[in-house]
């Protein structure tokens, strides 16, 4: 996004503009309802909060934290902004899962969001794809707070921007998991879900959106989820996950999508950190 | 350097997740391990220390004649003489040990097991070796080890008697041999002599010596000839008058008086008579009676004179120094007679030995010839006669030395073994070991990803990055109290290992008591 357009973003004008023009179903939805953007107040991002949780690494440890995130997003963000050596469709929607739950997948996403977050070319929408368990949603304490769901349920009339959260950071959009249902999974395939996601990808080409969905191995959602993203993010527990299991959940993904790994809770001995502290002291 | 350490880390921490089941399996190992290693039955070891001398017999009676046997072939000789599979028996029979085997089989093991437990070692003494043997009852032990010392005397000594018998009974043989040789050559000696005794070279004399000083003896008589008849000669000239003697002949001076012996008695009286005059006058009665012995012998000297000049032929005759000359004339004449005949000897025998000039050389070369034969023959007898008596003499010396029993076997008290220290601590690397196993061979069965590389090995898929774990309070607290929960069950393991070390001088027997009392009523 230019700096021109977030400005003017700021005044909400053109943005509510656009969308009335651009987006169908929000303008569907705006018509009943307009919402000034602007007007919806900026969700707090409690980081302290997160550290507590241990989501978050303050302290000693952000400076590497932040090194390691720095690293994981480039690729992703080149294929995603079309810096890479191939045009990848659909680029800049990102799904973070793993083959089985307790891996990290809420951890990496919403680290990455925040590592993203921080780029000067582009903003980054979070979305809590993981409906059933919605730890993200629950990390940042929009548990309650309408969201996808609410956008997915058939005679809904709650429109996308409705439910976007900005932060206080003003690069960083949280989309909530929404209300509960028993069909989640249904939901998520819907055709509904398809449009979402692919207004969400062509409307804002430099807005990456990164999809914490649920582990493979734990249902069918992420492997419906699979089909409407352009990267993947497996992320792999190391000496915990078994390479057998993560062969199973592996086979679900699209081979022509392409999937970085990304190995979490590595405990190396005599690791080098003195590059580390080169690159700034302070981690988002 | 760096890579492969980190490599081996990553495994470490792969069965790091197993390591419950390596703790269990550990354990399992371990209790079972010193169990039976505290089953195992004390092993009680007698030994016997023996002398052995094996030189004294041996050696002398075969030196020169046969190989020489060293000490320790000789031992392990008769050592595997006596290992041999009837021997053992025979000792296992004898020491009831043979009640141990219940099938052949048994048997042989048994057997086989007698063999390689029955050491026989060199000690630092030369000639002492000692035996010993390991058993679980220490009689029995003790029992096995006086059978085979004892076989052992019997057998050295019997085989040292057999091999001393061949000796011996070849030494008898070889002297019987040279013995009649022997008979042989003094037949033959004895029938030369005999044919030939006339021939006989006289002692330390041969042919041509004997022919020399045969020449020389008839030369030598021949010039004592000369001489006899020489004296002989001149004696005889002397007496018919030929030649001068002085105051014997008749036309010599007559003053002289025959009789020396009267002048003698004169002169004497004489010489009495002047010391006497000297003293006394001649009126004395002493002088006076000199004076009238004088006048006597005067008186018959002149008498004597008379006759002589009457006839000088007798007076000769009664002249002792005319019969002296006599006596040597006749004397003389034997003397000629003797050597004369002296001579013809001398020169028969120096004829005779000419003719045999042929014949005498030959027979005296075949008579050394027969005469170092029957030396050396008589030599080698005596030679073997010696030997074989020493042989005996020192045969009946070391009889009772030859092998000794310095230390007899002795039931032992405190047991030898099993070492059950160190079966302890082998159990317990075993059990380390066997966790140590378990524990890689889960992870290799069921693989994770520990490292990027990992992930790039066994993936298609490439990496974006690692993220370091982070530990939470929580995290850290729970992550505590696991390990140190592992830590006290691995020290548990540790103690029972120092406990069982501790008491493994009264253990067993405990173990082996409770164990015996189960199994009883089954």
């Amino acid at each position: 996004m230019s700096i021109i357009q977030k400005a003017l973003e700021q005044s909400g004008k053109v943005r509510a503009k656009e969308h009335r023009q651009n987006d169908p179903i929000s303008f569907r939805k705006k018509r009943a309802k307009p919402v000034y953007l602007n007007a919806a107040p900026r969700h707090r991002l409690d980081l302290r909060a997160l550290a507590r949780k241990g989501i978050y690494a303050e302290g000693d440890l952000a400076l590497r934290a932040a090194a390691e995130y720095r690293q994981i997003k480039r690729p992703l963000l080149d294929n995603a902004l079309n810096k890479g050596p191939v045009r990848i469709e659909n680029g800049n929607v990102i799904m973070v899962t793993s083959s089985v739950p307790g891996e990290g997948k809420t951890f990496t996403a919403i680290n990455l969001a925040l590592s993203m977050a921080l780029e000067q070319d582009s903003t980054v929408l979070l979305v809590d794809a993981d409906v059933t368990k919605r730890d993200t949603s629950n990390l940042l304490n929009v548990d309650n707070a309408p969201g996808l769901m609410d956008v997915l349920l058939p005679d809904s009339d709650v429109a996308l921007e409705d439910v976007l959260l900005r932060t206080d950071n003003l690069n960083l959009v949280i989309l909530p998991a929404g209300q509960r249902h028993s069909n989640a999974a249904e939901l998520l395939a819907s055709r509904q879900m398809e449009l979402v996601v692919r207004e969400l990808a062509a409307r804002y080409p430099d807005r990456i959106i990164l999809l914490d969905s649920p582990p493979l191995l734990a249902g069918s959602e992420a492997r419906i989820l699979n089909r409407f993203v352009g990267q993947v993010v497996m992320v792999v527990a190391a000496v915990h996950t078994l390479q057998q299991v993560f062969h199973e959940a592996t086979a679900q993904l699209d081979p022509d999508k392409p999937t970085g790994v990304v190995l979490n809770k590595s405990q190396r001995f005599l690791n080098s950190d003195y590059y580390y502290g080169y690159y700034g002291n302070e981690a988002g | 350097m760096h890579d492969l350490f980190a490599e081996f880390m990553t495994h470490i921490q792969g069965m790091w997740r197993f390591r419950w089941y390596g703790l269990a399996l550990a354990w399992l190992v371990a209790g079972g391990g010193w169990a039976s290693v505290y089953l195992m039955p004390d092993q009680y070891e007698a030994s016997a220390r023996v002398y052995v001398d094996t030189q004294s017999v041996l050696k002398p009676l075969l030196k020169g004649l046969a190989v020489e046997t060293d000490v320790m072939t000789e031992v392990n000789m008769v050592s595997s003489a006596l290992l041999s599979g009837p021997n053992l028996e025979k000792v296992a029979t004898e020491t009831n040990l043979i009640s141990r085997a219940a099938t052949s089989k048994d048997l042989e093991k048994l057997l086989n097991g007698l063999k390689r437990a029955l050491k026989i070692e060199p000690s630092a003494y030369q000639n002492m070796y000692t035996i010993s043997f390991q058993d679980t009852d220490p009689q029995m032990a003790k029992r096995v080890v006086e059978a085979f010392v004892g076989g052992l005397v019997h057998d050295t000594m019997g085989s040292k008697k057999s091999d001393s018998t061949a000796a011996h009974e070849f030494l008898v043989e070889q002297i019987r041999e040279y013995e009649s040789r022997l008979t042989v050559a003094e037949q033959r000696l004895a029938n030369f002599k005999r044919e030939h005794v006339g021939t006989m070279p006289r002692r330390g004399e041969d042919y041509y010596g004997q022919l020399q000083s045969a020449g020389d003896l008839l030369n030598s008589k021949r010039a004592d000839l000369r001489i006899a008849l020489n004296t002989r000669d001149q004696l005889r000239k002397q007496l018919e008058g030929e030649v001068p003697v002085f105051g014997l002949m008749p036309d010599a001076n007559r003053s002289s008086s025959a009789t020396t012996a009267l002048d003698l008695e004169i002169a004497k009286q004489r010489v009495r008579l002047n010391e006497l005059r000297l003293q006394y006058t001649d009126k004395h009665p002493d002088i006076e009676a000199i004076n009238q012995v004088l006048d006597e012998l005067h008186e018959r000297k002149s008498v004597e004179q008379e006759a002589l000049n009457a006839s000088p032929a007798a007076a000769l005759e009664k002249n002792p120094i005319f019969q002296n000359m006599k006596i040597s004339a006749s004397r003389a004449d034997v003397e000629v007679a003797r050597l004369q005949t002296e001579v013809a000897d001398a020169a028969r025998e120096m004829k005779r030995l000419q003719k045999l000039v042929d014949t005498i050389p030959e027979v005296e070369a075949n008579l050394v010839r027969l005469n170092r034969d029957y030396e050396i023959t008589k030599a080698q007898y005596e030679a073997l006669v010696e030997r074989l008596e020493s042989a005996r003499l020192s045969e009946e010396a070391e009889q009772r030395s030859e092998f000794r029993i310095i230390d007899p076997a002795v039931a032992p008290l405190i047991p030898s073994g099993p070492p059950r220290t160190l079966f302890l601590g082998a159990v317990l690397l075993a059990a380390m070991g066997g966790a140590f196993a378990v524990m890689f061979l889960l992870h290799q069965l069921r693989p994770v990803f520990g490292s990027t590389r990992a992930v790039r090995q066994h993936t298609d898929f490439p990496v974006l990055g690692t993220v370091s774990m982070k530990w939470m309070p929580r995290q850290k607290m729970s992550l505590r109290l696991g390990l140190g929960s592992f830590a006290v069950v691995l020290m548990l393991l540790i103690a029972a290992f120092v406990g069982a070390v501790k008491f493994k001088d009264t253990g067993p027997r405990v173990v082996q008591d409770l164990v015996a009392s189960v199994e009883l009523p089954l």
